[in-house]
């Protein structure tokens, strides 16, 4: 039952440390720089076909090319589009049921085990199934996208939650403090890191397993764009497509990391 | 008595749900044809569970998942002894190792079919890279996690380096060598599922509930997906018995 709260913790421990800035910034551009190279002169001089392994430089063209024909801003828009739909489905629900599944003993027994089993199916074995009831629409990238946020936020919310010490609710009702301010003064600091944890975490398996749908079905967006560039065998548009939702994947997790790091400074180590 | 009333509490919303389906069902308000219903679930498992065709899919998804795997492990082991061990290894390959953990798995799914093929070697490729991730990841974890006064030791006595790896580095970092070996269980198993999805169509349990899924086959489905859902949980708690005997034989070291 704990398990897939474990995964999420370890995703954020197993950071790989960050080098020491005075050399480490430099020495961690030197392996890049030289694969990118080697990478560029291996496929320049033809040693292996561009059309198994295209040059950066092609790479880049082909960037140029998807930017230019507007393609690329509009896939961008749709798989954005969907992940925030979806992501704000799985929050409007995942945050309330955790506060229902750590507040009420008669929910966390009426829902609780339901909600783990479902839980610990994996999202990949509820895609054929969500695409049988819905069809491959919209609908289906909303709910599935709702699916893997939900979970994370749910676990992290109920435990948070179930987590803060009697003695500080204790304290609160001891200085009569009303229900508006005991949430704000108590409620929240208490919970919100590890709530936030699952928001993050969910946001990430969100991008995931919205590139999982619109690879395997889809008719727009960056991963159906992948799908169609691989039936053509244009690898320089595959991989200038994996660049980029290898960026916004990056950008979505630095943007959490970095709202993470001011509420850390803002509510401390949390409870 | 405290324990029925929560088992049943537990199952009471489930049965709703299965009450209501076949309720729908039966009396022809939802299209069975399309909807299935819970009786026809129940069938599915045994219809799944008496054609030979099921048993192969299963087996054959076993296997490959365990191959894949252990490539995975094999490789993620000593990748990630290294780049836990050398501050200098790791700081030149930190950004391809933060690059790696952003780009979401299954992008690599088109590439890799044309560099692999779409057959089984490529699902093998595919399967051994998602598991051998989190093994290099917990194993660089696992180095740091060794006491830095045993690290001391090494160099006050002078050990030879293969008995500094059996004696010092292996067992401080089995924790999460092993923490990686679970994950990696986990992840090769769900690598399978998506590998038989993305690639080339063949016998595997991801082929199977894919297919049932094409002739709209909701039963099929769901027996399938429950079939997934709790191999996966076997591998949990398998990897997790593991996990805990290694580290009790261990003595000490557990974190």
């Amino acid at each position: 039952m704990s398990q897939a709260v474990n995964i999420v913790l370890d995703r954020r421990q197993s950071k790989v440390r960050a080098p020491s800035l005075r050399l480490g910034a430099l020495r961690g551009v030197v392996a890049p720089l030289v694969l990118l190279a080697l990478w560029q002169f291996i496929s320049a001089r033809g040693l292996v076909s561009s059309l198994v392994l295209p040059s950066p430089v092609q790479v880049l063209v082909a960037l140029r090319g998807l930017a230019e024909s507007g393609l690329l801003a509009s896939s961008i828009a749709i798989s954005l589009r969907r992940l925030f739909l979806g992501y704000a489905l799985g929050v409007a629900i995942g945050l309330p049921l955790g506060v229902l599944l750590a507040a009420s003993s008669l929910a966390r027994k009426l829902i609780g085990p339901s909600f783990y089993a479902t839980a610990r199916v994996p999202l990949l074995a509820w895609v054929p199934f969500l695409m049988v009831i819905f069809g491959i629409g919209e609908v289906l990238k909303l709910f599935i996208i709702a699916k893997a946020v939900l979970t994370p936020v749910t676990m992290n919310t109920e435990r948070a939650i179930a987590a803060i010490p009697a003695g500080w609710r204790e304290l609160g009702r001891m200085y009569r403090l009303s229900a508006f301010t005991s949430a704000r003064r108590i409620l929240l600091p208490a919970t919100i890191l590890p709530v936030f944890v699952g928001l993050r975490f969910g946001l990430i398996q969100a991008w995931s397993v919205l590139i999982v749908v619109e690879l395997l079905a889809s008719t727009r967006g960056l991963g159906f764009q992948l799908t169609m560039a691989r039936q053509l065998f244009q690898l320089d548009t595959m991989m200038a497509l994996m660049l980029v939702i290898g960026v916004i994947g990056f950008v979505l997790d630095r943007g959490l990391a970095l709202a993470e790091r001011v509420l850390v400074r803002q509510y401390g180590g949390g409870a | 008595m405290n324990r029925v009333a929560t088992l049943s509490l537990g199952l009471a919303l489930p049965l709703a749900v299965a009450v209501l389906w076949q309720a729908a069902a039966s009396t022809n308000l939802i299209d069975v044809t399309q909807w299935a219903s819970p009786v026809l679930v129940v069938q599915a498992f045994g219809t799944q569970f008496a054609d030979p065709q099921f048993w192969t899919d299963l087996s054959d998804s076993l296997v490959r998942a365990a191959l894949g795997t252990t490539l995975g492990v094999i490789a993620g082991i000593p990748l990630g002894l290294v780049l836990g061990l050398s501050r200098h290894v790791r700081a030149l390959f930190a950004p391809i190792l933060d690059a790696a953990k952003v780009i979401p798995f299954f992008t690599w799914v088109p590439l890799l079919s044309v560099w692999a093929g779409s057959g089984e070697t490529g699902k093998i490729i595919f399967i051994a890279l998602a598991a051998a991730l989190p093994v290099l990841f917990s194993t660089i974890e696992g180095v740091f996690s060794i006491q830095p006064r045993h690290r001391e030791l090494v160099h006050l006595l002078r050990l030879r380096p293969v008995t500094v790896l059996r004696r010092v580095i292996l067992p401080g970092a089995a924790p999460g060598i092993l923490r990686g070996v679970h994950l990696a269980l986990l992840y090769g198993w769900l690598a399978t599922i998506g590998a038989e999805y993305f690639f080339e169509a063949g016998p595997g349990i991801g082929g199977n509930i894919m297919g049932a899924r094409e002739l709209y086959e909701l039963d099929v489905v769901v027996a399938d997906m429950i079939v997934i859902g709790l191999i996966g949980i076997l591998l949990d708690i398998l990897a997790h018995g593991v996990e805990r005997y290694w580290l009790r034989g261990q003595g000490g070291h557990s974190a």
